[in-house]
């Protein structure tokens, strides 16, 4: 049993990223009925814009948000203004074209501009860790990892219930048409919501690079996470994206630990598929 | 020029015409009344004086400016306010704060304390419910919620549709007496209804459509039985 | 001249060309007129199931990854004929459909894209951590070596008309009245006694058929399989950008839409980098400029049609 304390610590830990990555694609998701095959890329332009930054001013990572965020906000807020919004109620086909477009053009740029090579965003945080009583080890990055998550869903969480804007992004998500009556313009809060998606991507992001190798076509990877995390917790739900970080984190690693380190996706995905049938609206979410 | 003017009007769904040649006023300070069979095409008028149906043809003028092919959200902006159909609360917000974001407008919002004190004045029940959720009212309480949402936009000028729908008569009676109130307190309303005798008693004017076309308009007083069957049915 | 006797001209003239191609055009030409037949029979059975019956599915690899893995291990392992093998590849990917189909059938409209997607990357991950088909390193399909460029073009010929004429003859037939009655009212179609369920059942097994099939010629034409790339969500990408240049919902569009796809992806090879990239520009100006894609855009300014599916 105490073998499963570390996967399960670490996953929990992880699982707190995991939401991160997550909640971008459940605001989208939630707002819009829309799937952004786009998201991962967006995240892994930040961690790229990250590493440009760490290289040309010398500052630590966790620093580089201070340009990454604001850059990333407006990144989002004009894909949504020129690309998403020229579609916007045409159905599903012509979102998930554009935001396939999107992806391919981002994930190529990426490679022609910095090489298939790995990278990372180098921390000492990375090689600490903690030494928990000498049963295991937990890389002091997951515990920022997880801190920072639980920061950013919190502020996000009270962003939704105390803000006019906040309100618009609810209320456009539950009803568009009485939203309008209430002088609400649909295209500036889509185009308000992709930019904070694209932050809560670029902070993902930032925070994946440092924790995890990455390439141009990682954003793939982290797609998928992003969809499991949203789907297993619930669409609509901020918290809910948070259980749902949690559960897919936990069952990679002790999926991993008892199948195979091979197998760490696959276990993800089989919870994922079974959430699906079972319960598509997710853990907390409300259909 | 009347506050509300619709000239020729063409409306269509798809290939469907729903509406033919209607022509409409509203003048300052009145309340005019919209009635017409299940069909008749209220719903589609009122759609798209409210900026949500665009016509193919015809103009409306509000207030001396041009607003057919506007979205919704510019003519809130201008003062025109719509308590929707089927009340339309939002579930994912309070009371109170379904009754904020009726002040979403930058013009709104500037006085929406003071819009909310009047609001609770009206309408005592929704101070004291406002911090349960906007859907946990009953329906008699949400029609009051979406009435003030509406007048929280700061409007000049409001639409009501069929808010009798699904209430009690004695309910019915307190909205009306509402609108009276809010009529004598210089607010310009357009009533759309299913129930007849109470719309005609309160109007100053009145419109019946059938099947996309006005096909009687006047003063109610003047109005005989027999005229309104004859412009509903068109037996 | 009728419009009917036109069209029948039409089609006469270019299956002429089709057939005889191998026997005065180069070994190049060839190939890239089997990578087009291959494509859009693929496209096709895209178009199917999200053109037609309304399901968009992110997933279609998943017939594209088994049918290639059962001609590779059949023919190799087995030593079974190829042309077995390849018609086993269709057959093994319906037996998968049918599988899938209890839980996937219970999800909708997006959250189906998704479980079909995950489906895939994780047969993906089963094949790439399998020792009996070498793992991630995948496998090479020595039979297909003995094989002739001519072959191999013949039997993408004839999985691109099969496939074509599969989509006309079903749209033609009581299926097709009942996916169009879907397509336009799913709950009155209900009403009239259309039974959703198995219509889409129905198209969800033949596209997994077709495609499987269509995946065996593709890999005797590629000769190696790698398990990343044979479940890929790239196979997507190119099904999406095909059905929606060429005109999703029209029969013709997936034929239009392989031409110019297998064209593009030719010149641009050169431009090695770049070339995706032109890619994604111009899915999103066909969205925006073209969306219902050429073939679309051409029936709705000229009403004509190349094969008809509404009923005179």
């Amino acid at each position: 049993m105490i073998q499963f304390l570390e996967p399960i610590i670490n996953g929990i830990l992880l699982g707190g990223l995991y939401a991160v990555v997550g909640i971008g694609l459940s605001v989208i998701f939630g707002i819009m009925r829309q799937v952004n095959l786009a998201h991962g890329e967006l995240m892994i332009l930040a961690s790229y814009f990250s590493l440009l930054t760490l290289q040309l001013l010398g500052l630590h990572p966790l620093l580089t948000f201070l340009l990454v965020l604001p850059a990333m906000f407006i990144f989002g807020y004009l894909i949504q203004t020129f690309l998403f919004n020229r579609v916007m109620g045409k159905g599903m086909e012509p979102f998930l074209m554009i935001s396939f477009g999107l992806s391919i053009i981002l994930q190529n740029a990426l490679l022609l501009i910095f090489t298939p090579d790995a990278r990372s965003l180098k921390s000492s945080l990375v090689i600490q860790s903690l030494n928990v009583y000498g049963l295991f080890h937990v890389p002091l990055i997951y515990i920022v990892n997880c801190a920072v998550s639980i920061l950013v869903i919190g502020l996000l969480h009270q962003f939704m219930k105390r803000t006019y804007l906040g309100w618009a992004i609810s209320a456009s998500a539950e009803d568009l048409s009485a939203a309008k009556l209430m002088g609400i313009n649909p295209k500036r809060v889509y185009a308000l919501a992709m930019g904070i998606a694209a932050v809560t991507a670029a902070i993902s992001g930032v925070l994946v690079g440092m924790t995890f190798t990455f390439y141009p076509h990682s954003g793939t990877q982290y797609l998928i996470i992003a969809f499991g995390v949203v789907i297993i917790g619930g669409l609509g739900s901020l918290p809910g994206t948070f259980v749902g970080g949690l559960i897919l984190g936990i069952s990679q690693l002790v999926g991993g630990r008892i199948i195979g380190p091979g197998f760490q996706l696959l276990s993800g995905y089989i919870i994922l598929l079974v959430v699906l049938t079972i319960r598509p609206q997710g853990i907390l979410g409300r259909g | 020029m009347s506050m509300l003017e619709v000239r020729d009007l063409d409306v269509y769904h798809g290939k469907f015409q729903a509406l033919s040649g209607v022509e409409l006023d509203v003048e300052r300070g009145q309340i005019v009344s919209l009635l017409g069979a299940n069909g008749a095409g209220k719903s589609t008028l009122l759609k798209t004086i409210s900026g949500v149906l665009k016509p193919a043809s015809g103009t409306i003028y509000f207030d001396e400016k041009r607003i057919d092919g506007l979205g919704p959200h510019n003519i809130v902006d201008l003062g025109m306010g719509l308590v929707p159909e089927g009340r339309k609360i939002f579930s994912a917000l309070t009371v109170r704060q379904n009754l904020l974001i009726g002040s979403y407008t930058p013009r709104a919002r500037k006085t929406r304390n003071e819009t909310l004190e009047n609001v609770f004045h009206l309408f005592p029940l929704l101070e004291k419910r406002s911090r349960q959720k906007g859907t946990d009212l009953s329906g008699g309480e949400q029609q009051m919620l979406s009435i003030g949402r509406a007048l929280m936009s700061q409007p000049r000028f409001i639409i009501f549709d069929e808010i009798s729908l699904g209430l009690s008569p004695l309910v019915v009676k307190e909205l009306y007496k509402t609108i009276k109130r809010i009529n004598q307190d210089g607010m310009t309303e357009v009533l759309v209804e299913q129930d007849v005798k109470r719309s005609l008693k309160v109007a100053d004017f009145a419109y019946i459509l059938q099947e996309g076309r006005i096909t009687l308009k006047g003063n109610p007083r003047d109005f005989t039985e027999e005229a309104v069957k004859k412009a509903y049915f068109g037996v | 001249m009728s419009a009917k006797r036109i069209r029948f001209i039409v089609i006469i003239l270019a299956l002429a060309v089709l057939l005889t191609t191998p026997l005065w055009a180069s070994r190049y030409v060839v190939n890239v007129w089997s990578l087009i037949c291959i494509y859009a029979a693929l496209a096709s059975m895209w178009n199917l199931l999200a053109g037609y019956s309304g399901m968009i599915s992110l997933g279609q690899q998943m017939f594209i990854g088994l049918g290639g893995y059962t001609l590779a291990v059949l023919s190799v392992y087995y030593g079974l004929p190829i042309s077995l093998s390849v018609l086993l590849g269709g057959m093994i990917s319906v037996i998968l459909a049918v599988l899938i189909s209890l839980p996937i059938f219970r999800m909708k409209g997006v959250y189906f894209a998704i479980g079909t997607w995950i489906i895939a990357e994780a047969l993906g991950i089963c094949f790439s951590n399998w020792g009996y088909v070498r793992y991630g390193m995948g496998m090479f399909i020595q039979p297909a070596y003995k094989l002739s460029m001519s072959s191999i073009y013949y039997a993408a010929v004839i999985i691109c008309i099969g496939s074509i004429a599969l989509v006309y003859l079903l749209l033609r037939s009581n299926l097709g009245l009942a996916l169009m009655a879907i397509r336009d009212d799913d709950v009155a179609s209900e009403a009239v006694g259309v039974n959703i369920f198995r219509c889409k059942f129905t198209c969800f097994l033949i596209s997994a058929f077709v495609t499987g099939i269509a995946a065996g010629i593709l890999y005797l034409n590629a000769i190696f399989i790698q398990p990343f790339e044979a479940f890929g969500i790239g196979w997507t990408v190119k099904l999406l950008f095909i059905v929606i240049i060429g005109g999703i919902g029209t029969v013709e569009g997936p034929i239009a839409g392989a031409i110019i796809f297998v064209f593009l992806q030719q010149y641009l090879s050169e431009y090695v980098g770049f070339n995706l990239i032109i890619f994604g520009t111009i899915a999103i100006m066909v969205i925006f400029f073209a969306p219902k894609g050429i073939v679309g855009t051409f029936q709705n300014k000229f009403g004509v049609e190349l094969f008809p599916v509404r009923r005179q």
